[in-house]
Formats: C-alpha cells, sequence, structure tokens
C-alpha cells in the first residue's frame, strides 16, 4: 500500500511540476535589439562617440503563466558573446522597467552589466498571480572608434527558475 | 525495495520542483567605419613671403608661414587595417619658379592608433602621405589636439626667381584606406 502511495505521489509530482506540463510556461517577446550606430553619431571630426545607445524600455518582456498562485520566480540573466569576441570595453546592461507584481510605480532602478555565464549572474524575482511579467530596456555602453569595425553579437538568456 | 522507492519519489520530487526554463534574445551591435577629418582652421589662407634681403649680398629672406594648421580626425577601421593621410597639390597649379613649397608634420597627440608623422616633405601634385598607420583613433578637439602642420618655403635655386611673382595654391588633404 505505501508502495502505490508513493509511486501516487511520484506521479501526481510528476505530472504538476513538469517543464512539459502545466507547471509553468515561459514567453518571451520582443524583437532582437540591434541599434542603428552611424559615422554620423561622431558630431566633430577629433571626437569619439559620446552617446550610450539604448532600446526601447520594453524592448524584452518576459511573460511567466504558472499553474499556482504565490509562487516565487527567478529570472537570472546573462549572455553569450558570438565571434568576434567582444572587446573588454563593450558594456551590454540591462534594467528592469516593469514587473507585473508592482502596485505602486517606482523609478526603474539603475542598469546592470550583463555577465557572462561564467560570472555571477544577474537575478529578479517575481511572484504574486499565475500570470508575471517583466520587461527590460538595454543599453550598450562603450561604443567607441577606438573598437576595431565589426559586427559584434550576442544571445541574452534569461533563465526562469519556480522556487 | 522500499528504501529505494523512497529515494526515487525524493530524488524526483526534488528534481521536478526545481523547476528551470531558458528563453533567449539576440543583440548586434554593427560598428561602422569611421574617416572624419577636419583642418584648424578650416578653409584657412596661409600666407607666406620671400623678401628681399636687407643687404646687398644676403641671401632672400623668407618670413615664417602666418598661421600653423592643425588636422584632426577620427578614424575607426577594420582590425589590422591602417589609413593614412595624402597631401598634394591642386592639378594645374604650380609655385612660382625656384621656390619649393614644404610642410612640416609635427609629432600628434590624440588617442589610440594616431599614426605617425612623415616628417618634412616637399609639396607637389602628386599626392605623397604626411601621416602614415592610422588605425582607431581620435585626435580630439582641443587646444594642441591633432597634428601641427607648418608649411614654409625653400629657395630651390635662386637664378629661377622672378621679380614679385606670386601663386595662388590650393592644398588638397586626404584621408586614404
Amino acid at each position: 500500500m505505501k508502495n502505490l502511495i508513493f509511486i501516487c505521489f511520484l506521479a501526481i509530482s510528476s505530472s504538476l511540476f513538469s517543464q512539459n506540463g502545466n507547471g509553468f510556461t515561459v514567453a518571451v517577446t520582443g524583437s532582437d535589439w540591434a541599434p542603428i550606430i552611424l559615422e554620423q553619431d561622431i558630431t566633430k571630426a577629433g571626437d569619439d562617440y559620446n552617446l550610450d545607445y539604448n532600446s526601447i524600455s520594453k524592448q524584452t518582456t518576459i511573460t511567466i503563466t504558472s499553474t499556482f498562485q504565490n509562487k516565487q520566480f527567478i529570472v537570472s540573466i546573462y549572455k553569450e558573446d558570438n565571434t568576434p569576441s567582444w572587446p573588454s570595453g563593450l558594456d551590454l546592461q540591462i534594467t528592469q522597467t516593469y514587473s507585473s507584481n508592482l502596485t505602486t510605480a517606482s523609478p526603474p532602478p539603475p542598469p546592470q552589466s550583463i555577465p557572462d555565464y561564467s560570472g555571477p549572474l544577474l537575478s529578479f524575482s517575481i511572484e504574486g498571480s499565475k500570470t508575471n511579467q517583466m520587461s527590460f530596456e538595454y543599453k550598450i555602453r562603450g561604443i567607441s572608434v577606438l573598437l576595431p569595425v565589426a559586427l559584434y553579437t550576442t544571445t541574452i538568456f534569461f533563465t526562469v527558475t519556480m522556487m | 525495495m522500499k528504501q529505494l522507492i523512497y529515494i526515487i519519489c525524493c530524488f524526483c520530487a526534488v528534481s521536478n520542483y526545481a523547476q528551470v526554463t531558458e528563453v533567449s534574445v539576440g543583440a548586434a551591435f554593427d560598428l561602422p567605419q569611421v574617416a572624419m577629418l577636419v583642418l584648424e582652421p578650416n578653409g584657412a589662407t596661409v600666407t607666406l613671403e620671400v623678401g628681399p634681403p636687407i643687404e646687398a649680398g644676403e641671401k632672400a629672406i623668407i618670413k615664417k608661414a602666418d598661421k600653423d594648421i592643425w588636422i584632426r580626425f577620427s578614424s575607426a577601421v577594420i582590425e589590422g587595417n591602417t589609413r593614412h593621410i595624402e597631401i598634394g597639390i591642386e592639378i594645374g597649379q604650380q609655385l612660382p619658379p625656384g621656390i619649393n613649397l614644404k610642410l612640416s608634420t609635427a609629432k600628434g597627440s590624440g588617442i589610440g592608433a594616431i599614426g605617425d608623422p612623415a616628417g618634412d616633405v616637399t609639396l607637389s601634385t602628386s599626392s605623397q602621405p604626411i601621416i602614415t598607420g592610422i588605425g582607431g583613433a581620435y585626435t580630439g578637439n582641443g587646444v594642441g589636439s591633432g597634428y601641427k602642420l607648418t608649411y614654409y618655403l625653400v629657395i630651390s635655386d635662386y637664378k629661377l626667381l622672378e621679380f614679385d611673382p606670386s601663386a595662388n595654391l590650393t592644398i588638397n588633404l586626404t584621408f586614404m584606406d
């Protein structure tokens, strides 16, 4: 009898919390970010770029749909750069501009650098209803004529963990 | 057998509760080539003069240029590539006989691979480099930024000198890949 109970427990647990089942799903909306950088952004010959490039405030929105109420989710962020490797001065930053579980308006936190996978990951938490949303804005800093002319690309990963 | 089932159940429960899902987006930054050049003062006319000697028997007096020119630039290149700046007298124009126009390029200042000056060159209608090896760099725009260009005259052949000749020349500078 005990064995049967455990087997049932196992089956129920798997069905409820399976990533492929009804535990929670994650959807991402918003296009890839590719700001247009022009020579004309340098205002005068002799100068360097003097700009940080920002995306729109909701460039990426993560929607977490959960079977359960009152679950906490941790969204960890990192990036994986593609070739050519990024110069050290190029800094891709992110700031959370919207969270569905905030009831009062608050200024967005300052941008933080998106780490590589090898570094400590940047994390945001959200909890509350069955549908949770987070939006993010990006900023690229360190654009300079000193960097080799190239197309620098990266993939930003959002890892959602249900606690 | 019971213990084994306990272990399996615990393992499954723990692993299932630590659910992880990953999504991703892309970002791309296309840094363009930059080749921007400016002269300060921009479009200025430099006046050079050869005057008569103070005393008979002495050589003619060559007066200094009335102003120096500063060349400033911003440059971004593909890794491993360099640029240079060329100078030349506009084709069809020429100096008075017996006189050479020279240009001295002083050591420059700026950030990055600002290149190296060629030193003194004699200008002609054939363009020649005055700064080579320019990579990713910018000179800045403050006082003393960039390369100082000083024009001067040299009498190459006294017997060719004529009385009161003059010439207006257009000098072209080009940023070359």
